[in-house]
């Protein structure tokens, strides 16, 4: 179901990486509001709190005081959370960990691209996710987006 | 005087009522009588006197006896009768049905001219159309004529007809009376209080023991009352005799009959009747005999008691089994408060009362049944043992039953008591058998032989099995015809006997007998004895034998053992000898003992002698104490290795002794000797010392190169276990450093992607070109950061075998290669391959490399077909690849129609880093197949490749099964 407003949490230590999504989604038609976060906890307290969710979350593994794995974890085992499709956002792509934390209940996960394109194309499919109703079945191949 | 009818009146036939009427107008002409004129004066006179009585009279006048009467005699006639007709008829003619008996009466008269009395004669009259029997109380009296004669005979009577019926009827109805007394078994009597007698019947009198006399003195009566009623009696006839009271009386007592002796119980119920004046003028009643009931009584308050006491269970119930009575210790059984509402299937332990429900109909059945049955004591909630025994009561005279009853005994007791019997008559059992077995083979026997020929007179039974016959056979037959052969020596015995008349005993005398047909030899005490008959002549042989078979036959083979024994011990090579009792007598030593430790002295110097006085020396050492402890508690003693000093003729000697004391015991347990065995093992002791010696050096050295080991063992621990915290450290440094260094990069992937992007027009061809190649060298580095992770991986990975479906991870590695494979358009064949005991993602990534590889390499124009092969191989002793020989491994093949290489880089294309083409031609970091090869050193396996230029290349991987 396409949305007048998409709210997105971006969970990011790295600034530069950070203007990369917030650019990117600006270029597609869809319109997106970008929430970011320093790091983990930052995160998870605006989720406690907050009655407004996203439709997305999206979840760097290297951040410090609580990484990106253990951010998933919290989001999962909250029940008014749990059902927030989240996208695993890294540079790296090992495949163990990649199962992981699919079988942990992530949705997504993209590798950072190293093209702005590549980017932007990538976010489509994510709102493309979220429209058809952000359903976790999916398998490790169409769990990983990587350019 | 002439009456006014004509007739002539008589003044003395004046009056007279009816009669006088009918006298007077009868007409007297024709009767005997004649006219009344000429009448005598006495007939007038008679006459007028009778037709004036009111009382009844009759007059028979002349010796014709004609009839005469009054009014009041009239109705003696009856009716239809013979009034009127007798009036003045003769005598016989009127009284023709009893003339017999009044005529003689009349003529008494006129000869005795005496008047007769008759009172309550029958005389029967005719009357009333029949001849009744009538009662007279009459007299006949004379009538004097004017000159004194008879004139005629004057009647005057009453008929008493009824009062002599009644009279009749009373008598009747009195014997009647006593008639149903004596029916009654009644006694009766009557007082007369006034005059203190009794009348009473012959029963009561029978009782009393009374004179026959029809009345008595009370006081007789009284007589028969035993002492101690008679107050009691006395005060109650006081008492209905008192003119206040109602004059009951009701009383029972007892009574003895003096001649008799004979007591009664008696009830005597009766009446006393009071007259005006207040006086008891009768006391009279009935006397019962209720001895019996008295006696009947009795026995049923012992019945009851006895039931009421009873130890056993006494109940009563109706013909459904509801219990109308329980006795108390029936009760107390039960621990029931009362039998109320209860049936007789209540009283019976639950387990059993399908049982008792079979055994009530028997009741019905046969009348009756016992059994053995268990009862329920309610509160205790015990059960225990009854024997059952239930009965129909029938009424006697319809024989219907009225009720079901039970007489049971507690037989608890018995039933334990009955165990206890089985057990020991178990017991005895076995004891008669043991018994039985006892005579069997200790017999003694007795037997008498007479005669020369030894015939058998008198023999038990343990003799006759000794010769082997029944009793019918032996008694009667020589002895010798019994026995088998081989009792010669027993004959001459006997005969001897005969001869001698003198007794002999033998101990262990030999027979021959049969046994099971065959002939054995059994031994016997026996004693001889000869008999002889009054004369003092011997003519026969008593023998009395015990069987002392088994003790003799015991006694032989102990002396047999004992020789074997013997020599044993003196052939034996090993030192032995015997010593007997405290003072350690050298009874026997055998030739190894007196060359090895009595080396020097002979025989007789040793045997018989105490081992002391033959070794003083010992003295002094431990041994002398040893062996006299053996003797003592019979406990054997043994010594290893014992350090022996021995003085002999070569001087002082040490020996190195093994030595046993073995206690040997006597028939009754005690121990009186010693066997000692010694064993001289100086060589050996010396040997082991040696050997102990040698083998302590040995074992410092062990210990010192154990230690050594050890030491070396915990630096290798320590070696590993740094290495693999290294390790750990280095994965992790690895990773992180690889996403470190390769975040960077991106970025400038990035940015320079965006400036192209963003900034296209404004840059130039050659700014275009050069941000382009930023971004290409950018890419190879992050490539082979990755490769190097990989690498570092292969190395440092703690392994992870699983069991995996080889196939299943080529179709996953295929789809991850999905893109690749559609755009090049290869087309892969593959084998089915096995299933191993692998690293996955180790497997999957040599999978994805030679894959990717072979797509890579596959030359321009190509089409690329891969082709995957699998087989089983077992190679041989020698092989370059560093596999072990004869075991088994899967050869998985995979070539491709690529551009192949030169075979002289067949190894090298393995090394890190090692490219075969430049950069430029063919991309790669170098790494890939170093990374293979790695992988393939982790799961023992190997790779190879083979390949010819333009001719494709065959990858060779080599796992073991």
């Amino acid at each position: 179901m396409l949305k007048d407003n998409y709210s997105i949490f971006l969970a990011d230590d790295d600034q530069d990486d950070t203007q990369f999504l917030i650019d990117a989604f600006k270029e597609l038609p869809q319109a997106v509001t970008v929430t970011t976060f320093d790091n983990g906890v930052e995160l998870m307290d605006t989720l406690w709190k907050s009655d407004q969710l996203p439709h997305m979350i999206f979840l760097d593994l290297f951040m410090p005081m609580m990484n990106g794995e253990e951010c998933l974890a919290d989001i999962r085992n909250e029940t008014k959370l749990s059902k927030i499709p989240v996208v695993i956002y890294s540079t790296m792509l090992d495949m163990q960990k990649a199962e992981i934390l699919h079988q942990k209940g992530a949705n997504l996960y993209l590798r950072k691209p190293s093209s702005f394109e590549a980017l932007k194309d990538a976010l489509t499919q994510c709102i493309r996710y979220i429209d058809e109703g952000g359903n976790t079945a999916r398998g490790m191949a169409d769990f990983i987006i990587q350019y | 005087m002439i009456s006014k009818t004509g007739k002539p009146q008589f003044n003395f036939l004046r009056g007279g009522g009816e009669m006088g009427e009918i006298i007077r107008g009868k007409n007297w002409k024709n009767t005997p009588l004649g006219a009344p004129e000429t009448w005598p004066q006495s007939l007038k006179f008679a006459l007028t006197t009778m037709l004036h009585s009111a009382f009844p009279c009759f007059i028979f006048w002349g010796k014709d006896y004609v009839g005469l009467y009054n009014d009041a005699y009239r109705p003696s006639l009856g009716s239809k009768g013979k009034h009127p007709f007798i009036l003045g008829q003769k005598g016989k003619d009127a009284w023709p049905e009893n003339w017999d008996v009044i005529h003689p009466l009349l003529q008494r008269v006129w000869q005795t001219e005496k008047a007769t009395y008759s009172e309550d004669q029958r005389i029967p009259i005719e009357r009333n159309d029949t001849i009744e029997d009538a009662y007279w109380t009459f007299s006949y009296s004379p009538i004097f004529d004017e000159n004194g004669d008879m004139g005629g005979v004057l009647t005057t009577l009453i008929e008493t007809t009824q009062a002599v019926d009644a009279f009749q009827k009373l008598s009747l109805s009195e014997d009647e009376l006593k008639f149903a007394i004596e029916a009654t078994d009644l006694g009766t009597w009557d007082v007369d209080p006034i005059n203190n007698t009794l009348k009473s019947n012959r029963r009561l009198k029978e009782w009393f023991g009374l004179p026959p006399e029809e009345e008595i003195a009370l006081s007789q009566a009284a007589e028969a009352i035993i002492g101690k009623d008679r107050q009691r009696v006395r005060e109650a006839i006081q008492q209905a005799t008192d003119a206040r009271t109602s004059g009951k009386y009701d009383i029972s007592y007892t009574i003895r009959n003096k001649e008799t002796g004979q007591e009664r119980f008696v009830r005597a119920v009766g009446r006393a009747w009071i007259n005006d004046d207040n006086i008891c003028y009768r006391f009279n009643g009935t006397l019962q005999d209720n001895t019996d009931q008295r006696i009947i009584e009795k026995e049923r308050l012992k019945l009851i008691s006895i039931v009421e006491n009873s130890t056993e269970f006494i109940s009563l119930a109706d013909v459904h089994g509801t219990i109308e009575y329980v006795n108390p210790n029936g009760l107390q059984m039960l621990a029931w408060d009362t039998y109320g509402d209860r049936n007789i299937l209540d009283c019976i332990y639950s387990e059993d009362r399908e049982e008792a429900q079979k055994l009530v109909p028997q009741l019905f059945e046969k009348g009756f049944f016992s059994a053995e049955i268990r009862f329920h004591n309610q509160q205790t909630k015990k059960h225990f043992w009854m024997l059952w025994n239930a009965f129909e009561v029938k009424d006697p005279k319809s024989n219907e039953i009225v009720a079901l009853a039970s007489v049971s005994t507690n037989i608890e007791g018995q039933k334990l008591k009955e165990t206890e019997l089985q057990h020991a008559l178990a017991q005895i059992s076995k004891e008669k058998e043991k018994f039985r077995n006892l005579v069997k083979y200790a017999p003694i026997g007795i037997a008498t032989f007479t005669g020369k020929q030894h015939i058998v007179e008198m023999a038990n039974e343990a003799s006759m099995r000794v010769m082997g016959a029944g009793k019918k056979d032996a008694v009667g037959r020589p002895l010798f015809k019994l026995l088998p052969k081989g009792n010669s020596h027993l004959k001459t015995l006997m005969d001897s006997i005969l001869k001698t008349g003198k007794t002999i005993r033998q101990l262990e005398f030999p027979g021959v007998v049969l046994i099971d047909e065959k002939p054995e030899t059994l031994y016997f005490n026996v004693v001889f004895r000869p008999l002889t008959d009054e004369a003092g002549k011997t003519i026969g042989v008593m023998v009395v034998a015990d069987n002392v078979t088994e003790s003799v036959v015991l006694k032989h083979i102990l002396q047999e053992n004992e020789k074997q024994f013997r020599k044993l011990i003196m052939q034996s090579p090993i030192p032995m000898a015997i010593y007997a009792g405290e003072e350690l007598i050298i009874e026997l030593a055998n030739n190894t003992m007196m060359n090895n430790f009595m080396a020097g002295k002979s025989e007789g110097e040793v045997i018989g002698k105490s081992l002391l006085d033959v070794f003083p020396g010992l003295k002094d050492q431990k041994y002398p104490r040893q062996l006299l402890n053996v003797i003592r508690k019979g406990k054997t003693y043994s010594e290893k290795e014992s350090l022996v000093v021995l003085e002999g003729e070569k001087g002082t000697q040490e020996f190195y002794v093994d030595y046993d004391y073995i206690g040997l015991s006597d028939v009754d347990g005690k121990v009186s000797g010693i066997m000692v065995t010694a064993n001289d093992v100086t060589a050996q002791v010396k040997a082991k010392r040696k050997l102990m010696e040698f083998s302590k050096e040995l074992e410092s050295e062990v210990q010192k190169r154990t230690t050594l080991l050890a030491s070396a063992n915990k630096k290798l621990a320590a070696s590993i276990k740094k290495l693999e915290a290294t390790n750990a450290d280095l994965e992790s440094f690895a990773y992180v450093s690889s996403h470190d260094l390769q975040q960077p990069l991106r970025k400038i992937q990035m940015f320079t992607s965006r400036i192209i992007d963003r900034d296209l027009e404004n840059l130039s061809e050659g700014g275009q070109r050069d941000f382009e190649k930023i971004s290409l060298a950018a890419s190879r580095m992050r490539a082979l950061i990755e490769d190097l992770l990989a690498f570092s991986r292969a190395n440092t990975d703690s392994p992870e075998f699983e069991r995996k479906d080889l196939n299943m991870m080529l179709d996953e590695v295929l789809e991850n290669l999905e893109d690749k494979i559609n755009t090049t358009g290869t087309r892969i064949e593959t084998d089915s391959l096995v299933t191993l005991n692998i690293i996955p993602f180790q497997i999957r990534q040599v999978f994805q490399n030679l894959i990717e590889n072979a797509i890579k390499f596959s030359g321009k124009d190509n089409t690329p077909v891969i082709t995957i092969g699998s087989e089983k191989v077992r190679l041989e002793k020698e092989n370059t690849l560093g596999l072990v020989a004869e075991k088994e491994y899967v050869h998985i093949t995979v070539a491709d129609n690529g551009i192949g290489f030169e075979p002289q880089f067949a190894e090298k294309i393995f090394d890190v880093f090692q490219r075969l083409h430049a950069k430029l031609e063919y991309d790669g970091t170098g790494i890939g197949l170093a990374i293979v090869r790695k992988i393939m050193q982790n799961h023992n396996g190997a790779i190879s490749a083979s390949s010819a230029p333009g001719k494709g290349a065959t990858f060779h991987i080599y796992l073991p099964l």
